[in-house]
């Protein structure tokens, strides 16, 4: 047999022979194909398609979350919504009586306020109707190193319909959406991410939660191995060189703020409950701040944040003070999980802090008896500006 | 357009078969063939169309100089036609590296804008170039404008080869029984696609990550590879480029035998090679049978005794690295492997002599692992785009810049700990996930290109006489495609393992050539 040099005789029988050889190719493409979706559907490694509660921890899906939130947030359609980066994606706890209704975690890591803002407002406008919406807002995430524009433009913008810069006016790409979703389900890295999901149900890698909360296990690995101190090292480290950037500063007139005080006002017109609050930093992230000569700066955030609650009457919760949790000496050579019980490394706060705040937020006070004892957690300011006692 | 793209695969080549059917099958081969050429100057022009141009320009200058040179047989001619050629390339690709260093060495401020690479522009100048100077040699000569138009663009290999000769490619635009819409072509052609598109999309893409993420860190001065960062950057290069190209060829190939033509085979397991020789018999097979017919030879080939034979190789090589790109780096690499070919040579020519001899046990891993890392070596200047790049990344490989692990990874071998004392092996804060992976990657290609047959090996009963060469050698495995429903399966597997991969973008390698 040879393609080009077969005889007549045998050119017949070459030829059935091929064409049914090509008639299977097809038909096991389309068999796999099928199954492959229907895998992927069902095992759902960024949890979106939510078709079945046997794989819950999405161990793939913690590094992709914004390609994966505006969906899965989208099909969750909850009554609450928590707004931020990685610390409230993996400090908050998924259940607490302050949630009134099915929650979701829009905890973005890594992203810049105006994207946190755009992907909730995008939920917002899209769902049926989110009631409370629980906003962290983060000192480091309102520093530049160089003037901004005003401009409120991104290029995430266009997997979402709705974002801040033209909040009312429904901007969808389907095109893009359609496709993203399609390697959601149909990709060589969905197929990866589906064997990874079934593999990884039991193994201490960080998994994302249909829910949108984040276990942060991979803390737990790290922990165990290597104790404490690899992850105050890493994150130490990483702090200095991002606060060390010369001409690092807060800029009253920054966009950061301006889409503060946009976002807020969008959600007054909307009638949604906010809880706003500045996330806690443990000691050693307070004292680089001032190591760095930003201890001014950070004054100055606070009180442009607490103006900016003001105008619309809103409380403000501020974590980011030097109370009896954020202060507690670490033990830096444990490899003990119960060990340094409220923080993981200086920027990300455990579970057990994140149970105290939503405390706080239920009992709407500072104060707090914490295992027998009376402790200060927060200082809350006022919409009428004044520190609470 | 790639082949490994959506609008190719699901717009462009069932639309461009369609209708190269319908011509064959409805008017005659001659309209089949204006189809093809009017495909392949679109597929060009897609890139950009300013560049087609260029090409029909290369292509109409380069005809009928050919016809000009065939009826007046003159040297002259010759020279000028090929001059010009030349002439062109060295104004599109080599402009700018020759000013910007005689720039340098007068210390004059002379500099010319960037210009943008015509893609392919080394492949079809030199399949030109061969031609013409058949012309001159042989007298042969190409009467249809369409079928030379077809031989220098046909879009399967008009990108990245394999490097096509006038003398396998003619004959086969005249001949009606050979081009054409078959089963028993679509059945070979589909299964050669499928293997070349995993093999790119997969495998190649799989490992890219890890090589361009040491590469791009060591080219901008922010790393200094330790050891295993080293080794595993320039192993996973090492893989990416065989698959990469390799897959790139198989589906060229794949392509070619949709519409009945055959191209010829460009690789043969490189990596199994026992020396530089049987390396360079294996890799980007076209180029090296265009470089020994049209360049060694042409310099004098080992007619002029041995010193010469050396420097010919040498020079040879050299060139074939310039071919290459624009750049210290590929002129460097190509200076490797012309001195690793004349060392070759040379102990080739006094093994004989020597008093003893190791036994083939020992001899052969011993063959293969000092070609390969030799070849390692070359691709690390020609894949590194500074200097300054590859010999950081050799000074890691040589251990230079230490050698450690990431603390993740010494954490869970505490058991090693008094190994690793001894080999001086210290901990790092790197992250241990990026190292495990490049290194499964490397090792895990490694593995493939040396286990696994190649096309010449699974096709070679059911493939032409073009596509198959003297250079491949025999059959090394008892692997053979055969028209079955297991074969059927694994390649519907890898074809749909490359579908899945349509989202993400990636070039071909040899698009830079």
């Amino acid at each position: 047999m040879n393609s080009f040099t077969s005889t007549s005789d045998s050119s017949a029988t070459q030829s059935r022979m091929m064409a049914s050889y090509l008639r299977y190719f097809a038909g096991f493409m389309l068999l796999l194909l099928a199954g492959l979706l229907a895998s992927s559907y069902w095992i759902d490694p960024y949890g979106v398609w939510q078709a079945s509660d046997s794989w819950p921890r999405k161990v793939a899906a913690a590094d992709k979350v914004r390609q994966i939130k505006s969906y899965q947030g989208a099909r969750q359609d909850p009554a609450v919504l928590i707004v931020g980066n990685s610390r409230v994606e993996i400090g908050l706890p998924p259940s607490h009586p302050f949630y009134q209704g099915r929650v979701y975690n829009l905890g973005l890591p890594g992203a810049g306020v105006v994207m946190q803002y755009d992907y909730a407002w995008h939920l917002i406008r899209s769902g049926s109707g989110v009631k409370q919406l629980l906003l962290a807002v983060d000192f480091v995430d309102f520093l530049n190193d160089k003037p901004t524009d005003l401009s409120l433009k991104g290029d995430w913008q266009q997997r979402l319909d709705y974002w801040l810069a033209a909040p009312d006016r429904a901007q969808p790409n389907r095109w893009l959406q359609a496709t993203e979703q399609l390697s959601l389900l149909f990709s060589q890295t969905a197929l990866q991410d589906s064997a990874f999901t079934l593999l990884g149900q039991q193994r201490d890698l960080n998994a994302l939660a249909v829910n949108g909360f984040n276990d942060g296990r991979l803390y737990h690995n790290i922990v165990r191995t290597e104790g404490f101190a690899a992850l105050y090292q890493q994150k130490i480290a990483e702090l200095e060189q991002r606060l060390q950037r010369p001409g690092l500063g807060f800029d009253l007139a920054g966009k950061e703020l301006l889409a503060l005080d946009t976002f807020l006002q969008l959600l007054q017109r909307q009638g949604i409950a906010v809880t706003l609050f500045i996330n806690p930093y443990q000691y050693q992230y307070l004292d680089l701040i001032e190591q760095h000569g930003l201890q001014p700066a950070f004054v100055a955030w606070k009180n442009a944040v607490q103006q900016v609650a003001a105008r619309y009457h809103l409380p403000l919760y501020d974590f980011a003070i030097r109370s009896e949790p954020v202060s507690t000496a670490v033990t830096l050579a444990s490899k003990r999980l119960q060990d340094n019980r409220y923080f993981w490394e200086p920027a990300h706060y455990r579970r057990a802090f994140g149970e105290l705040m939503l405390d706080v937020w239920q009992q709407q006070r500072c104060k707090l008896r914490v295992e027998g004892r009376e402790l200060t957690l927060c200082q809350l300011y006022l919409p009428a500006a004044q520190p609470a006692p | 357009m790639l082949f490994n793209s959506a609008e190719f695969l699901f717009c462009f080549l069932p639309l461009v078969l369609l209708l190269f059917h319908l011509a064959c099958s409805r008017y005659s081969v001659a309209a089949a063939i204006k189809v093809l050429v009017v495909a392949s100057l679109l597929f060009y022009g897609w890139w950009q169309p300013a560049y087609l141009l260029l090409l029909v320009g290369s292509i109409l200058l380069n005809f009928y100089l050919a016809r000009l040179i065939h009826r007046y047989q003159s040297k002259a001619l010759l020279v000028l036609a090929v001059a010009l050629n030349l002439a062109s390339i060295l104004y599109y690709k080599y402009a700018s590296f020759l000013l910007g260093n005689l720039a340098e060495l007068t210390q004059q401020p002379w500099q010319i804008e960037q210009i943008l690479l015509p893609l392919a522009i080394s492949f079809f100048t030199f399949q030109q170039i061969a031609y013409l100077v058949d012309v001159y040699r042989k007298g042969e000569i190409e009467q249809s404008l369409m079928n030379y138009t077809l031989f220098v663009s046909f879009f399967p290999q008009l990108i990245a080869g394999p490097i096509v000769h006038h003398g396998t490619m003619m004959p086969q635009f005249a001949d009606p029984n050979r081009v054409g819409v078959r089963t028993l072509n679509v059945a070979i052609g589909l299964s050669i696609f499928a293997i070349g598109f995993f093999k790119k999309t997969v495998l190649a893409d799989g490992a890219a990550e890890y090589a361009n993420l040491m590469f791009r860190q060591v080219d901008a001065g922010q790393l200094q590879p330790d050891f295993f960062q080293a080794w595993g950057g320039a192993l996973a290069y090492t893989g990416q480029l065989y698959f990469d190209f390799s897959g790139y060829s198989d589906m060229a190939i794949g392509l070619g035998l949709l519409f009945g033509i055959a191209l010829p085979l460009n690789f043969n397991s490189p990596y199994k090679a026992l020396s530089i020789t049987d390396f360079w018999r294996r890799w980007h097979m076209t180029l090296s049978q265009f470089l020994r017919d049209y360049l060694y030879i042409a310099l004098g080939g080992n007619r002029l005794g041995p010193w010469r034979r050396y420097l010919n190789l040498f020079l040879t090589m050299l060139l074939g690295g310039l071919w290459h790109g624009a750049g210290w780096n590929f002129l460097i690499w190509g200076a490797l492997h012309g001195s690793y070919l004349m060392i070759n040579h040379a102990f080739s020519a006094v093994k004989h002599r020597l008093p003893f001899s190791l036994p083939g046990w020992l001899s052969k891993p011993l063959s293969w692992g000092l070609c390969f890392v030799a070849v390692v070596v070359g691709w690390v200047f020609f894949r590194a785009t500074t200097l300054d790049g590859a010999l950081t990344v050799l000074a890691g490989m040589a251990g230079w810049h230490g050698i450690s692990l990431p603390a993740g990874i010494m954490a869970q071998l505490q058991f090693a700990g008094p190994v690793f004392e001894l080999l001086g092996i210290s901990s790092n804060t790197g992250g241990g996930a990026v190292l495990i992976k490049t290194w499964l990657w490397s090792l895990s290609l490694l593995l493939l290109a040396l286990l696994l047959p190649n096309v010449h090996d699974l096709f070679h009963p059911v493939l032409a006489a073009e596509s198959r060469t003297k250079l491949a050698g025999p059959v090394t495995t008892g692997w053979q495609w055969q028209p079955n429903k297991r074969w059927a399966l694994l390649l519907a597997a890898m074809m749909l393992a490359g579908l899945s991969t349509l989202g993400q973008v990636s070039e071909f390698l040899y698009f830079n050539f």
